[in-house]
């Protein structure tokens, strides 16, 4: 008989592989010399994802005055923050936008949770003048990567989950209990066997525990995770029940109702994009 | 008509008898529930913050986000469906919380006591509530009988 770690293990192997053009976009988009040519040239090799850009580049909420057919012209019109922003999110689509069992949540809302808390660790890092915000906004996306893999052992050990959480564990330290591996550990680990960086590696194994490193970076996508769950959004039969830290607030310089008020902008945000990203 | 959905930061007032009005996923968001049973009329409001001044613009594009500019609107669009103020059913869920020991992020408990204070100030009384936890919650009210069924996610529905 397997271990339940084993089977975790197992699992990740079975995944398929990320996009290989989302790779390559990754890697580039942390050189701050790469020049649109070199992009546009990258992301022409992928047709879905080509296809994708173009459909939300002509959508409403970018609102340009003629229609976009090419790669090289959306990089005009979009920059290439934007760009590298939607390849991210026709990337990651497919893997987020799934119904998860053993969270109880439908499909769509680890979705909404995931992009919601990547325009949130954007509008937050826009408060405090953070830069490096592509790597963040892919962080954001993806910093609960874990859960589509997890979510069928937590169906298994919802019980003993449960009665954990009743004696005052978090979510978090109740997976690992229980199941030997937390959530945040097993999507660095999906993140490794798909390569991804380094600086994103940290972001999805320390969402939950920013006081652990010194990266602003994690303390946005901390206080953003945290933001989110809050308005509800993505927050399964695992509820709220995590536990925020109040070492990333000051890591940041940011008060509560700093947050609050970056959760307004939020909710503007959201409304502008809804019909692009979250109704095909 | 059928379900109407209340999205985040968003009010639905309606007198249809075959309407429900519903809101999915409170979170730390409260959800106002008025009923009047005479003349069959309800709202339901899903705010997200208890203060307008933490983002006047916000509140101004949109006064439905927050307790203390969505709650008065609530209240002022089912008069003009005819509802009563001294009869009207008052119903509140949400609120909930991330755990939080040092408490940084208290958004769910400023929500709860921001609304207090304006149904204190108001002589307004709250019929029923579930609030606070860390649970997920979903609320809908039914117009014709003016029930209201909560469904907490991990725990499935009951009346409020």
């Amino acid at each position: 008989m397997k271990s339940t770690v084993e089977r975790i293990i197992n699992f990740i192997d079975r995944l398929p592989p990320f996009p290989f053009v989302a790779m390559k976009i990754i890697s580039m988009a942390r050189d701050e010399n790469i020049s649109m040519k070199e992009i546009a040239e990258v992301v022409q090799h992928d047709p879905s994802i080509t296809a994708n850009v173009l459909k939300w580049c002509n959508s409403p909420f970018f609102g340009l005055r003629r229609k976009v057919t090419s790669i090289h012209e959306a990089l005009v019109y979009l920059g290439i923050k934007y760009l590298i922003e939607i390849v991210m999110l026709s990337s990651c689509a497919p893997y987020l936008d799934k119904k998860l069992v053993g969270y109880e949540l439908e499909q769509g809302e680890l979705w909404h949770h995931s992009v919601a808390c990547a325009i949130l660790s954007q509008i937050l890092a826009e408060k405090v003048g953070y830069q490096e915000k592509t790597l963040l906004f892919t962080g954001g996306l993806l910093h609960d990567i874990g859960k589509i893999v997890l979510g069928e052992f937590v169906k298994e050990a919802l019980l003993k989950i449960k009665m954990l959480i009743a004696r005052g564990k978090d979510f978090l330290e109740a997976e690992r209990e229980v199941l030997g591996m937390d959530h945040a550990e097993l999507g660095a680990k999906i993140g490794e066997k798909w390569n991804f960086p380094e600086e994103i590696l940290r972001l999805i194994a320390y969402h939950h525990k920013p006081e652990e490193t010194k990266d602003p970076a994690v303390a946005l996508v901390h206080i953003a995770d945290a933001g989110v769950l809050m308005l509800g959004i993505g927050a399964g039969m695992d509820g709220l029940a995590y536990k925020a830290k109040d070492e990333a607030y000051k890591l940041l310089g940011l008060k509560e109702k700093d947050l609050m008020s970056c959760m307004g902008d939020l909710w503007a945000e959201l409304v502008e994009i809804e019909e692009t990203i979250f109704r095909e | 008509m059928g379900k109407i959905v209340v999205g985040i930061a968003d009010i639905k007032v309606s007198n249809n008898p075959e309407d429900t009005l519903i809101t999915y996923a409170l979170g730390s968001c409260i959800g106002v529930i008025v009923y009047d049973p005479v003349v069959k009329v309800g709202g339901l409001l899903h705010f997200m913050l208890p203060e307008s001044k933490v983002n006047p613009q916000r509140a101004k594009e949109n006064p439905y986000m927050f307790a203390d500019t969505g709650v008065p609107l609530l209240f002022k669009t089912c008069y003009k469906y005819g509802a009563k103020k001294r009869r009207m059913i008052v119903k509140v869920a949400g609120g909930a919380e991330i755990m939080d020991e040092a408490g940084y992020f208290n958004i769910g408990k400023k929500n709860y006591a921001v609304l207090r204070k304006i149904f204190w100030r108001n002589g307004v009384l709250i019929r029923a509530e579930d609030v606070g936890g860390m649970v997920n919650r979903t609320v809908e009210l039914d117009i014709v009988t003016g029930e209201v069924r909560l469904k907490i996610t991990g725990q499935g529905i009951r009346k409020l």
